[in-house]
């Protein structure tokens, strides 16, 4: 965006027209895809509250087949990861691409409705194959192996747009971190899928190395996919509501090329002391342990951009979650780093440790970036404002406070049931104390899970009025707090906008 | 203003690096893994390690019910946890192992396409099942999966009753019929018997042995490096 | 103005394009260089990280998953483990011993010492030190009436209670402890030994009386003690040293 001259008004006027351009142009994928992502958060977090349940209390509901929890748990990260997470970040991506890069979506909008139609499609059927008998037990590819070629191919639609804009925008200011990174996640992911599919459906027998790969697919999709888009995300978003530039641009690189130097060697150390090559586990816990830097490097940058503009954080949607994101990502790293190094890991091995960090991934830092996002996005797509403060309130604390308890029962829970498996007092311990030891934080998940789920509730309810256009005619932001103009983060100050 | 080439190359091949050297380059490896003989000087016994192979048909149950999510099958080194010294965890059952069962290697599961090694460890580690379960009746195995509870009531096993069949007794007591008692037991006059799921799935969990010993050529460099001692 | 039903098309231009006029202006990022700290908590990061590779690498070999696969397994088991049949008895004992001891620590004194006038004290005890035969039958089925060791007065009115409830091979691990410790020195009491005394005195239902005890103040419960330090009564100081 150029920074036009206080007095010229009509290339600020072109300016605003031509940004209510791109938006119009995405309109149609970005809001089809962050509503059926809605759903699809509704569907998981209620399987969540299920398998919750399900692991403390197996009789509740009875005995049905698709109840147990082997296939609850599944069916519960498969829909938070592909059925929310993808489409939220699709939805948010493609909104960003297009605003980053200046440049209107012209042509495969109606081939983006198709591909977002059998995404979810798929998905479904996914997701009932896994509930009725056709689970692949591989960790985030327990969706049959049909629905792989499918998903890639709906995911390349969204993904190649995205990068012919990138490759065509034109920005003055120089470089925009944020498209590197949402850039850098439509080349990972595609990668990072065709690869761990192709090796563990297509590729004769794999043995040991195949539960390597599924580690380190499910920690790619994490660091290089999930993290990056919420990062990028974060990094538009932080200036654009604070009217802050980005503190450092070094910083902001080094992190970039930190993320993506170490962010494919990491996974199997999943499995130390296990079968797999032992140099590939010790590779795995350095890289896991190294990705403390990318994420100490960019939350300091996100911090120094925030520096005496707090008090927005209390005013502004968008920034309020964006800001809590931001505040898990590094919560995320140590976790991350806690579960890989050798000293610590073999604790949380095979405990509830490693559930919480794919919770505190995907939700705690790039659901609740994705929901500033959307609280940003929707308003310019539909037309008109937030109606009610107290959704949003609502949806804001109870996903903090369900994350927070899901994310600290769940390590503690790790660490209590790690002490038991590896503590050489406890060898002989029957096994009744390491069961029982685990269920006060089981049904403590489950009570997180019952706030999420409500919280969502009212989240999915906002967001279909929105897209139905029945929201809050006005020219005035929905904000979480009455402020005079002069404090407003939306308005403008002088002819900038 | 970025450079969309030298990012994209950048990108490429700070990926494509791990890519290459963990991914590819194993998988190639992988293919030519192979059972190794046991050599009667060094290891004092005939034949081939892996001993036991995992039963296929059963593993497919296995994968379809989703226990790998509770269930792990991966003993670790003795130095850093207590899996070997776990009761009933090898192929010695007694209460206090003089040896600990040793850790698994890649060959252990040689016959798996995608080794089980498990999600979490909500329940035993099941490795050396084969072992444990050899002493129980195979009709107690089927009590154990169709109601877990009858077993330990403390357990958050789910009850895998839809592998089993709810069937009206025909005359005497047969031979499948699980011995449930109690609140487990059917109505009178039925009995429960497995469906041909179940049974599989109960030669799958006899056929999990990992516990056989090492021959010396399995060690790889270890092996060189105390041979060079 | 807006048409009455509202279509995101109307001409309403200021309203619609508000949120996007509102918006702030993009600016280029800060070109200053980052802060000097953060390099050197990335380099202790980095040192940290790098300690993950070294013998867990495993030499870089593909075929090696457990680096220590030829070490021996450390059994961390409390108690011994795998070697305590082969450790030396009395060692054994000593190291059951001093764990059991904790039973008896409570009256007794983590010293041996009691307490003068209630509780009788262990170390440089001539009951200790005495006929194993009494001391196992103390231990057995407890003391009470008024006492005197070493020549000083005891009385409590509750006396020692029972000690049956522990295993005889506990009991006799405890007393083989205590007749070890705290400067003393004697031979160690075995399983057999309290096993044959438990059945001698199976009726056996109230506490002992000094005066009850007396025949067997200088006799030694027969049996075969094991050979070695335990067969002794001279210091084992090397193999008495107390574990926890």
């Amino acid at each position: 965006m150029q920074n036009p001259s206080p007095n010229v008004e009509p290339d600020l006027q072109a300016d605003t027209l031509r940004r209510a351009a791109i938006d119009r142009s995405v309109k149609g994928p970005v809001l089809f895809l962050l509503t059926n992502g809605a759903f699809w958060l509704m569907a998981s977090t209620v399987l969540g509250l299920l398998a919750a349940i399900k692991s403390f209390a197996p009789d509740f509901l009875g005995h049905a087949s698709f109840l147990t929890y082997g296939r609850l748990q599944p069916a519960h990260i498969n829909a938070l990861v592909y059925g929310w997470g993808f489409q939220a970040a699709l939805g948010v991506m493609l909104w960003l691409m297009a605003r980053r890069s200046g440049q209107e979506l012209r042509t495969g909008k109606s081939l983006m409705m198709v591909a977002a139609f059998f995404w979810n499609i798929t998905v479904t059927i996914g997701i009932g194959c896994i509930l009725f008998g056709g689970n692949t037990s591989l960790e985030w590819l327990e969706m049959p192996a049909f629905t792989w070629p499918v998903l890639l191919f709906c995911f390349m639609v969204f993904a190649w747009p995205m990068v012919s804009m990138f490759a065509r925008s034109h920005r003055p200011e120089g470089f925009m971190i944020s498209s590197w990174y949402l850039f850098g996640a439509c080349l990972w992911f595609p990668w990072l899928f065709s690869t761990a599919n192709i090796c563990l459906h297509w590729l004769p027998s794999l043995g040991v190395i195949g539960a390597g790969i599924n580690a380190w697919y499910v920690h790619g999709v994490i660091l290089l996919f999930f993290v990056p888009v919420g990062v990028g995300a974060a990094y538009y978003f932080i200036p654009k509501i604070t009217g802050q530039p980005i503190a450092s641009a070094q910083l902001a690189k080094t992190g970039f090329w930190l993320l993506a130097i170490l962010g494919g060697w990491t996974g199997m150390q999943r499995f130390m002391g296990g079968p797999l090559p032992a140099w590939m586990v010790a590779i795995g816990a350095m890289t896991g342990v190294l990705l403390l830097i990318p994420v100490l490097v960019v939350g300091l940058n996100h911090h120094l951009t925030t520096l005496g503009k707090h008090n927005l954080v209390a005013v502004s949607p968008t920034l309020r979650f964006v800001f809590v994101g931001s505040i898990f990502y590094p919560i995320a790293g140590i976790i991350l780093a806690l579960i890989s190094s050798f000293w610590t890991g073999f604790t949380f091995q095979f405990t509830h440790a490693w559930y919480g960090y794919q919770i505190i991934a995907v939700y705690g830092f790039f659901s609740m970036v994705a929901f500033g996002a959307i609280y940003y996005i929707v308003p310019r797509l539909s037309g008109c404002e937030w109606l009610s403060v107290r959704l949003i309130r609502n949806h804001f604390w109870f996903s903090v406070y369900g994350i927070g308890i899901v994310v600290v029962t769940s390590v503690v829970a790790g660490l209590q049931q790690g002490g038991d498996l590896t503590a050489p007092e406890r060898w002989d311990q029957s096994w009744i104390s390491v069961v029982l030891n685990a269920r006060p934080y089981l049904i403590a998940r489950a009570v997180a899970w019952a706030m999420i789920t409500w919280s969502n509730v009212w989240f999915l309810l906002h967001l279909m009025l929105m897209v139905a256009g029945l929201g809050r005619r006005s020219s005035a932001p929905t904000l979480l707090e009455r402020h005079d103009d002069h404090s407003d983060p939306h308005l403008t100050h002088g002819a900038k906008a | 203003m970025t450079d969309f080439r030298k990012l994209t190359l950048g990108i490429a091949a700070s990926f494509g690096l791990p890519w290459l050297l963990l991914i590819v380059v194993p998988a190639f490896k992988y293919q030519h893994i192979k059972p190794i003989a046991y050599d009667k000087e060094a290891d004092g016994m005939d034949g081939y390690y892996p001993q036991s192979n995992a039963n296929v048909l059963g593993m497919q149950v296995y994968i379809r019910e989703g226990c790998v999510q509770c269930h792990t099958q991966m003993i670790r080194p003795s130095q850093f946890s207590a899996d070997g010294w776990h009761k009933g965890w090898g192929e010695d059952q007694s209460a206090r192992p003089a040896e600990a069962t040793r850790a698994n290697t890649m060959r252990d599961y040689l016959s798996e396409d995608v080794a089980l090694l498990g999600v979490s460890r909500v329940g035993p580690d099941l490795a050396n099942a084969g072992y444990r379960l050899a002493a129980m009746d195979r009709s107690a195995i089927h009590a154990m999966l169709y109601a877990p509870h009858s077993v330990a009531m403390w357990s958050n096993m789910p009850s895998y009753a839809h592998l089993y069949t709810v069937r009206k007794a025909q005359g005497p007591k047969s031979d499948l019929a699980l011995p449930l008692t109690g609140k487990f037991a059917p109505a009178k006059g039925y009995e429960v018997v497995p469906t041909p799921e179940a049974e599989q799935l109960v030669d799958y969990l006899l056929s999990l042995k990992k516990a056989a010993p090492l021959p010396a050529a399995a060690l790889g460099n270890l092996a060189t490096a105390a041979a060079a001692k | 103005m807006s048409a009455p039903s509202y279509n995101p098309d109307t001409t309403d231009i200021d309203r619609i394009h508000s949120a996007v006029k509102r918006e702030k202006d993009d600016v280029a990022a800060g070109q200053g260089p980052a802060p000097m700290w953060i390099m050197f908590i990335g380099m202790v990061v980095a040192i940290v990280a790098g300690g993950q590779l070294g013998p867990m690498a495993g030499g870089f070999s593909f075929e090696t998953s457990n680096p220590f696969a030829l070490a021996k397994a450390i059994d961390t088991r409390p108690g011994g483990g795998g070697e305590g049949a082969a450790m030396d008895p009395f060692q054994l004992a000593m190291k059951k011993g001093a764990s059991a001891y904790g039973v008896c620590m409570g009256c007794h004194q983590a010293a041996g010492t009691g307490v003068p006038g209630t509780f009788p004290p262990l170390a440089g005890s001539d009951w200790v030190h005495g006929g194993t035969e009494r001391i196992i039958r103390v231990v057995l089925n407890g003391l009470a009436g008024p006492l005197t060791i070493n020549g000083a007065p005891f009385s409590n009115p509750a006396g020692m209670p029972a000690q049956g409830a522990l295993s005889n091979k506990d009991i006799a691990a405890v007393i083989t402890y205590i007749r070890n410790s705290w400067g003393n020195e004697g031979t160690m009491v075995t399983e057999e030994m309290v096993a044959a005394i438990r059945k001698k005195e199976a009726a056996r239902t109230t506490q002992w009386t000094m005066a009850e005890l007396e025949p067997f103040a200088k006799q030694n419960a027969p049996g075969e003690i094991p050979a070695g330090p335990g067969a002794t009564a001279a210091p084992a100081a090397e193999a008495a040293a107390p574990t926890k």
